[in-house]
């Protein structure tokens, strides 16, 4: 989320850090280092404070409940930036009230230790004025009353399609692809072209091309994994790290452009580890090793005997 | 004639094709026949159901033409209805006591979507106990939540505003639904004699339906009612809130226009009725059927010398404030009717004596005021009933305290 939020209002991108007041503090869930998310923040007039509470990606209480501890690590976290608004003494004895379960009082009592201006190494850093990048996104401004269509009526996204990049119509309000924590990494080079990516994907970010590829838009692309799960050839759709990329350019055009200079970006930033995030509990991530498949070679995901008739 | 009980004459104007027996609920199919409605959803539910009866009993005959679409429950018929309004069709609903209440969820929607269907309720008490009586509380449900509400006294009136109350809720300014409510069994279930204005009457009288940009269709791709939460939800209800505010403005057109096509039927201010008031020192308002025993307790009344009169109020919502400030103001005394109940509220009057009271406060010569919960459950308000609340509100108008303030009328006690 630090490369932005998307309110349900509809109406743009706005900062991570938008609601960040002078000597305040932004706590962050991440395994990065603060100088990394720095890259994807935005600069604030004055100083304030980035604390992460080290751990991986997690929506615990939006939709899902992945129950990974993080509910209970950032009250303890939130208790070391500022025990005026919450001791940890209270929060461990509200976890063991409400819960009767030890290790969820702990578990909030690490993050708070974690975070404690003694803590080695630091996890809260200054961040000044020239920390952070120029915020590039417009700031969304609502309409006034009487500027809105009567009716809770709001217009739909023009009807039309062109070939290539970019070529559906889409909001341009509403993209959500900020907050994102992994993006699909595409292999033109082993594409079947068998549309499957296209057709499964909830929020329509693929756009087809005039050779029969599939070009994505990231700016709409959630992360969800659907694409790279459906995608029959092996290696050819990978979930990487969201935060490995600094803009959102189109995968097709890069690839169409220099075909061996995109295979080898492309599999920098896949990495060797294929981590896989069960659905709905997001515990027992597996993580296996991928393979770097030379340039054409298809390569079925499961085997046909696999396949259950 | 399938709901025509007799023929008597054809009226010379040309704007009315004859002259019927009609109940109230007749006299509504007619207006929606005559409105050339769309879509008609039903469910049954008494006295509602026999508006769905004379409908359907109108298309059956071949005298009407309408998609006709029995719900499973109020709370699709209604969002049949909403959602039918919503592409352009001239939709009609209606129902009664709990069948309304337990079709909120859609009433709601359709205000807060600004949509213009209209709906009749035959007013019935809210069970428990069952009772297929006459209370107001049904219809009142909706009273806060942008709809406009409007009471008739007889057929001839239940028709008449099925036509006008389309004019004023599908006008651009307004766009909002319209509840036509009409006392259970005492106008539902009532005949009197009703001039049936004539198709070309009411279509000159009675634009087409255009919902334009906001119109739901594949030309016009538009999403309506997407979750917006806080970003949002303000500019929305003042928006609605303007709507509701230009309506009153609509209504006095949409019966100047009325009298424009139909010959002189409704007098200024529209929104209420006056009888017999110009010298009155006290008077009764109230909403609906209370009107008949009412003014005959005046004639009555009048013929002793006493100066009363009557005020009956067509239009709830929007509540028409300042023209009944200025009227009631001139009066010694007034009595509020409720046939509805709000207990636990300010001073435990009905819900009609809260509004009336609260439109006199800035009033600079505020009447004595006093409140007859009266008629409850569809118990029969009699004219000596009628005289007995003059009485009370006489005497009101010569004391200072509160005594007497509320009175039950017709209670066994
Ligand atoms: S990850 Fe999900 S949203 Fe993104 S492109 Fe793939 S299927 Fe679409
Ligand atoms: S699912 Fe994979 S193979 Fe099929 S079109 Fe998409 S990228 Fe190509």
């Amino acid at each position: 989320m630090c490369k932005g939020v998307e309110p349900w209002g509809w109406h743009g991108v706005r900062p991570i850090n938008e609601r960040v007041v002078k000597d305040g503090c932004l706590l962050v869930v991440s395994n990065k280092k603060p100088e990394e998310l720095l890259k994807f923040i935005g600069k604030k007039p004055y100083n304030y404070r980035i604390a992460i509470l080290d751990g991986d990606a997690s929506l615990a209480g939006l939709w899902v409940n992945k129950d990974d501890l993080t509910h209970e690590r950032i009250l303890g976290g939130i208790a070391a930036i500022d025990p005026a608004v919450i001791s940890i003494e209270a929060v461990e004895a509200y976890l063991m009230d409400k819960t009767k379960q030890k290790h969820r009082a702990e578990a909030a009592r690490a993050a708070y230790e974690s975070l404690r201006q003694e803590a080695k190494p630091p996890r809260v850093k200054t961040v000044t004025p020239n920390d952070g990048i120029v915020w590039t996104h417009e700031r969304p401004v609502l309409p006034k009353w009487f500027e809105m269509q009567e009716g809770t009526v709001v217009p739909a996204v023009k009807r039309g399609f062109e070939m290539g990049p970019k070529g559906q119509s889409r909001n341009a309000m509403f993209k959500r692809g900020t907050t994102k924590t992994q993006r699909p990494a595409v292999r033109f080079d082993l594409c079947t072209k068998c549309t499957l990516c296209w057709v499964e994907c909830p929020d329509e970010c693929f756009d087809p091309t005039t050779d029969g590829f599939y070009d994505i838009e990231y700016q709409y692309c959630v992360g969800c994994g659907k694409c790279a799960e459906v995608c029959p050839v092996k290696e050819c759709i990978v979930m990487v790290d969201e935060l490995q990329f600094e803009d959102d350019h189109s995968p097709w055009e890069h690839w169409k452009k220099d075909s061996q200079e995109y295979i080898t970006w492309v599999e920098e930033k896949k990495g060797k580890d294929r981590v896989s995030y069960p659905f709905v509990t997001g515990k027992g991530i597996t993580v296996t090793q991928g393979v770097v498949m030379p340039e054409g070679k298809i390569v079925p995901v499961r085997k046909t005997e696999e396949v259950e008739v | 004639m399938s709901v025509a009980v007799a023929q008597t004459k054809s009226d010379q104007s040309g704007v009315y094709e004859r002259e019927d027996l009609l109940n109230g609920c007749q006299a509504v199919a007619h207006g929606v026949r005559l409105a050339d409605v769309d879509v008609i959803a039903a469910y049954p539910i008494r006295p509602y159901t026999e508006v769905m009866d004379a409908l359907s009993k109108l298309i059956a005959d071949g005298q009407f033409d309408a998609e006709y679409i029995i719900a499973d429950s109020e709370h699709s018929q209604f969002e049949i209805v909403k959602h039918a309004s919503s592409v352009n069709a001239r939709a009609f609903g209606g129902s009664s006591g709990t069948g309304w209440m337990y079709g909120m969820e859609a009433l709601v929607v359709t205000a807060t979507d600004r949509l213009p269907p209209l709906f009749v309720v035959g007013n019935r008490a809210l069970d428990d106990p069952g009772a297929f009586g006459v209370e107001h509380n049904d219809a009142m449900a909706v009273r806060d939540m942008g709809w406009l509400l409007c009471w008739v006294t007889t057929p001839q009136e239940a028709l008449e505003h099925v036509l006008i109350g389309y004019r004023i809720a599908e006008d651009k300014k307004v766009r909002m639904p319209m509840g036509l409510a009409m006392d259970g069994a005492f106008l539902t279930h009532s005949q009197h004699m009703v001039k049936i204005p004539s198709p070309e009457a009411a279509k000159r009288f009675l634009p087409q339906y255009d919902l334009a940009e906001r119109r739901l269709h594949p030309d016009n791709p538009i999403s309506v009612a997407p979750q917006a939460n806080e970003d949002w939800v303000i500019e929305i209800r003042r928006l609605n809130w303007e709507a509701a505010k230009r309506a009153r403005g609509v209504i006095k057109e949409a019966y100047k226009e009325f009298n424009n096509v139909f010959g002189e039927r409704y007098s200024a201010p529209y929104y209420f009725e006056e009888f017999m008031t110009e010298d009155a020192d006290v008077v009764l308002i109230g909403l609906g059927t209370v009107a008949a025993p009412a003014r005959t307790a005046v004639r009555r009344m009048r013929e002793k010398g006493q100066k009363v009169g009557y005020v009956n109020l067509r239009w709830f919502r929007p509540f028409p404030t300042v023209e009944l400030r200025d009227c009631l103001s001139r009066f010694k005394a007034v009595g509020v009717v409720d046939r509805d109940f709000a207990h636990g509220s300010p001073d435990d009057c009905g819900i009609l004596m809260h509004e009336v009271r609260s439109c006199l406060y800035p009033a600079k010569n505020r009447p004595a005021i006093v409140n007859f919960m009266g008629g409850l459950g569809g118990r029969d308000l009699s004219i000596a009933d009628a005289q007995r609340m003059y009485e009370t509100t006489q005497q009101a108008a010569t004391k200072d305290s509160m005594d007497g303030f509320i009175t039950w009328i017709g209670l066994r006690e």
